[in-house]
C-alpha cells in the first residue's frame, strides 16, 4: 500500500505572494516617481500587467494540480481520459487492457506512485532471484579444503587440494552471467524505477508545493524570473505529466508477480541459498578424510578427487532447458533468462518514455512562458 | 467507431485547449496569444488526422497493409518464408525467431553439459607442503618412498606448493594444467564459446521481449501520447517523436529482424553444433596423479579431438557476429525511421539526446 495522501495547496501562501509581489511593484513604482524615472515607471506598470498573468496562470494550474492530486478514480479527468483511452484501444484491438499494480483507489499520482512501487518491488525480487543463482553457481564452481597430512605421512605437513570443480567450468560461467545479469537489473531496472518512485514522492508533497503560490512573487521580481519559470515547468510537469504517463505505461509495461518455484525447485524463500550442496561437499570430505589418511597414495582407486567429483549430482537437462541436482530443477535458466529480459525491456522503455516526456514537458512550458534561458536538462546532460 | 472515439477524445482536448487559450488572448486584448491558439491550433488539426491515419494503419496489426508488405518483401528479397504462415507478419517472425532461439538455446546447453564432463575430468590443483629438502616434488616424492629421513637439510626449508609439485613434471606452472591436462585447454575454449553463446542467447531473449511487448496496443498508446503531448504543446518534439516511434516500431523492426533472420537462415542451413562421443577414458587416464610418473598424457590432444574446437568456434563465432549485426542493424533502422519520420511530422528531434540517454545507464 502506498500512503498517498491529497494535496491541498494553502491559499494563505497564494494571498501572500500576492500582497508582497503589489508591494514590491509599488515601491519600485514609488522610487521611479521620487526618482523622475519614466522608464522605471513604465516597467512598474509592465510588472503590473506581468503579476495578474502569473496570478491567472499560478491560480488555474493550482486548480488543475489539485484536481490531479485529490479527486480519485474517474473523478479525477486525468485518470478518466486515460481509462477512456484504453477502453477504447481494448475494444478496437480486442486485446484486454488492464492496469497494472493500481487497483488500490487513489488520485493519479497514487496511481503513478502504486504503479512505480509494485514495478521496483517485483524488478527487486528479481534481482534477488539472479543473486541466488549467482551464488547456488558460485558454491557448485569451485571447492577448496586443506587435510593436515602429517597424521598419515610424516614428511608432509599439509595437502591443499584446491579449486576443484564439480560443475567445471560451467559453474564458474553460470556465476558470472547471473552476477551480471543482477547487476543489470540494479542499473537498468531497480534504480531507475525506484529513483522515479522516490522522485515522485518528493514533489507529491504538501511540503514542497508550498513553493508554487511563491511563484507569483518570484516572477514579478526580475532576478527571479527565470528561476520562477523554472519552478513552474518543473512542478507541472512532475505533478501531472509525469504521473499522466506513468499511469498510461501502467496499461501497457506489466510484470508478473515473481514465483520462486519458476526459478527452482529448490526453494521457496530465495534467502535461503546455502542449504543446496551442504550435504554432498561434508560427506566428500568425510570420505576423503577417512580414504586420505588410510591409503592414499598407494591406491590411484582412492583418490579423494575421484570420490569427491563423482559425487555430484548435478545435471545439464538439455531437453527443459534447466540446471539440475538430484533430479530436481536447481536454475531453470530459460525461465529465468526470460523473466530478466522481460522486466529490463519494460524498465528501460519506460524509463526512456518519462525522461523524453519530461525533459519536452520542462522545455515547452519554459518557451510558454517566454524563457529562452538554456534548458537545464540539457545542461545537466552535457555535463554528466 | 472506437478509433473515431479516440479522435474524438484528441478534438475534445485540442478545442478545449485552444480555445481557453484564444479567450485568454481575447479578454487582455494580446493579439499575439490569439494568433498562437489559431496557428496551434490549425496544427492540432493536423496531429489528430495524422494520429487517425496512423491509427488506422496499425489497429488490423497482421491483418493490416504494412505487415502483409514487409512479408511480401521478405518473401521476393531472400524467400524462406513459411507458406502455412500466410501473410502473418508475428507469425512469420516468430517461427524464425523460434528456430534461431532453438538453436541458440541447444548449443548453450550442449556446451554446458560438454562443460560439465569436462568437470567431471577432475580439472584442479593440488599443492603440497612438506619439510625436507628435495629439490623438486618428483624427488620429494621419490625421497619419501625411499623413506628419506625428515629434515635432511636441519627441516627448516618448508617445500614449495604446486609450483614445486608441477615444475618437475609438466612444463607449465599453471594451476589448471595440474590436473586435467588437456581437458583445462577444452575447458578453456569451450568456457569462452559458452560466455559468447549466453551473450547472444540474452540477446535473442531481449530483442524479442521487446517485439512481446510492441502489441498494437502499445503501438496504439504511443501514438496517442505522442498525439496529446503534440495538441497541448507540452512537447512538439517529443509527440513527434512517440508517434514517428511507434509506427517505427510497429513495422521496421520486426520486418528488419525477419529480414535479418532468414537471410541467415538462408546462408546457413545448419545452425547446430557438432561433438565427437566423449570416449571413456581408460583407468590410467581417469585418476588424478598418474602423471607424477608420466607428464607426457595429460597433454593428450585427444580431448581437443572430442569437442571439435575448431569447427564449433568458427560456427559459432559467425552466428554470433550475424545475430548482433541483424539485432543492432534493427534498431538502428527503428530510430533512424523515427528521427526522418519526426522530422516528416514537423519536428527535429536530435539522435544525440538518445545518445545521451544512453550515457546515463
Amino acid at each position: 500500500m502506498v500512503t498517498c495522501n491529497a494535496i491541498t495547496l494553502d491559499m494563505s501562501i497564494f494571498g501572500f505572494s500576492i500582497i508582497l509581489g503589489f508591494l514590491f511593484i509599488l515601491i519600485r513604482y514609488l522610487f521611479a516617481e521620487v526618482a523622475n524615472d519614466e522608464r522605471g515607471k513604465m516597467e512598474a506598470k509592465y510588472l503590473t500587467g506581468e503579476l495578474i498573468l502569473s496570478i491567472i496562470i499560478v491560480l488555474f494550474m493550482a486548480a488543475i494540480l489539485n484536481h490531479a492530486t485529490s479527486q480519485t478514480d474517474n473523478n479525477n479527468v486525468f485518470i478518466a481520459l486515460v481509462n477512456n483511452v484504453s477502453s477504447s484501444v481494448s475494444s478496437s484491438s480486442q486485446q484486454n487492457l488492464a492496469s497494472f499494480g493500481t487497483s488500490q483507489s487513489g488520485s493519479l499520482t497514487c496511481k503513478a506512485l502504486a504503479y512505480l512501487k509494485n514495478m521496483s518491488a517485483n524488478a527487486m525480487d528479481l534481482y534477488k532471484a539472479n543473486l541466488w543463482a549467482a551464488m547456488v553457481a558460485g558454491q557448485l564452481s569451485t571447492f577448496t579444503y586443506s587435510i593436515n597430512a602429517a597424521i598419515a605421512f610424516t614428511e608432509y605437513i599439509s595437502i591443499n587440494l584446491n579449486d576443484l570443480r564439480p560443475m567445471g567450468y560451467l559453474g564458474k560461467n553460470l556465476e558470472k552471467e547471473f552476477s551480471s545479469q543482477a547487476s543489470n537489473i540494479l542499473n537498468v531496472a531497480v534504480l531507475p524505477l525506484i529513483s522515479q518512485f522516490y522522485i515522485l514522492m518528493l514533489f507529491v508533497n504538501n511540503e514542497l508545493l508550498k513553493l508554487f503560490p511563491l511563484i507569483i512573487l518570484f516572477r514579478v521580481i526580475p532576478v527571479f524570473k527565470g528561476f520562477a519559470n523554472v519552478l513552474f515547468s518543473v512542478i507541472v510537469s512532475f505533478v501531472i505529466v509525469m504521473p499522466l504517463i506513468i499511469y498510461a505505461e501502467s496499461f501497457i509495461f506489466k510484470l508478473d508477480n515473481l514465483n520462486v518455484n519458476s526459478i527452482t525447485e529448490y526453494t521457496d524463500n530465495l534467502n535461503a541459498f546455502s542449504i543446496v550442496l551442504n550435504k554432498p561437499v561434508k560427506e566428500a570430505v568425510e570420505i576423503s578424510k577417512g580414504v586420505i589418511s588410510q591409503s592414499w597414495p598407494l591406491g590411484s582407486e582412492s583418490n579423494p578427487l575421484t570420490l569427491y567429483l563423482e559425487d555430484v549430482y548435478f545435471k545439464v537437462d538439455k531437453d527443459n532447458k534447466v540446471f539440475k541436482f538430484r533430479d530436481k530443477a536447481l536454475i531453470k535458466y530459460d525461465e529465468l533468462m526470460k523473466k530478466n529480459a522481460r522486466v529490463i525491456v519494460a524498465a528501460a522503455f519506460l524509463s526512456a518514455i518519462n525522461i523524453i516526456a519530461l525533459v519536452v514537458s520542462i522545455r515547452s512550458l519554459q518557451l510558454l512562458f517566454g524563457d529562452t534561458t538554456e534548458n537545464l536538462f540539457e545542461m545537466f546532460m552535457r555535463w554528466v | 467507431m472506437t478509433v473515431l472515439t479516440i479522435v474524438a477524445i484528441l478534438v475534445v482536448i485540442a478545442i478545449s485547449f485552444y480555445t481557453a487559450i484564444y479567450l485568454l488572448g481575447r479578454i487582455f486584448n494580446a493579439r499575439n496569444v490569439m494568433q498562437i491558439a489559431i496557428t496551434n491550433g490549425a496544427d492540432a488539426l493536423f496531429t489528430i488526422v495524422l494520429a487517425y491515419i496512423l491509427i488506422l494503419l496499425v489497429k488490423d496489426g497482421d491483418a493490416g497493409i504494412l505487415s502483409k508488405s514487409a512479408v511480401y518483401f521478405v518473401n521476393a528479397t531472400v524467400g524462406g518464408i513459411d507458406s502455412a504462415a500466410g501473410d502473418n507478419l508475428t507469425l512469420q517472425y516468430q517461427k524464425f525467431y523460434n528456430r534461431t532461439y532453438n538453436n541458440v538455446t541447444n548449443m548453450l546447453f550442449d556446451i554446458s553439459d560438454r562443460l560439465l564432463t569436462i568437470g567431471n575430468r577432475k580439472i584442479g590443483g593440488m599443492t603440497y607442503q612438506f619439510s625436507g629438502g628435495a629439490s623438486d616434488s618428483l624427488g620429494a616424492l621419490t625421497d619419501i618412498a625411499g623413506g628419506i629421513e625428515a629434515g635432511k637439510e636441519g627441516g627448516a626449508s618448508i617445500g614449495s606448493g604446486l609450483t614445486k609439485a608441477v615444475t618437475g613434471m609438466i612444463p607449465s606452472t599453471s594451476n589448471a594444467i595440474g590436473f586435467g591436462g588437456a581437458y583445462s585447454v577444452a575447458a578453456r575454449r569451450l568456457t569462452i564459446l559458452h560466455t559468447h553463446l549466453s551473450s547472444l542467447h540474452g540477446l535473442l531473449i531481449y530483442i524479442n521481449e521487446l517485439k512481446g511487448l510492441l502489441t498494437v496496443n502499445a503501438i496504439t498508446f504511443l501514438i496517442v501520447a505522442g498525439a496529446i503531448m503534440r495538441i497541448l504543446l507540452i512537447g512538439k518534439g517529443g509527440g513527434s517523436f512517440l508517434m514517428a516511434m511507434g509506427l517505427s516500431l510497429y513495422i521496421i523492426l520486426p520486418a528488419s529482424l525477419l529480414f535479418g533472420f532468414a537471410l541467415i537462415q538462408r546462408a546457413m542451413t545448419d545452425l547446430s553444433l557438432s561433438w565427437n562421443a566423449i570416449p571413456d577414458l581408460p583407468e590410467e587416464e581417469h585418476i588424478g596423479y598418474y602423471y607424477l610418473d608420466d607428464y607426457s598424457k595429460p597433454m593428450s590432444t585427444k580431448a581437443l579431438d572430442t569437442f571439435k574446437l575448431d569447427t564449433n568456434a568458427a560456427k559459432t563465432i559467425f552466428l554470433i557476429f550475424a545475430y548482433v549485426m541483424v539485432i543492432s542493424l534493427s534498431l538502428l533502422a527503428v530510430i533512424s525511421t523515427s528521427a526522418g519520420l519526426s522530422s516528416l511530422f514537423g519536428a527535429e528531434v536530435g539522435i544525440w539526446l538518445i545518445a545521451q540517454i544512453g550515457r546515463l545507464a
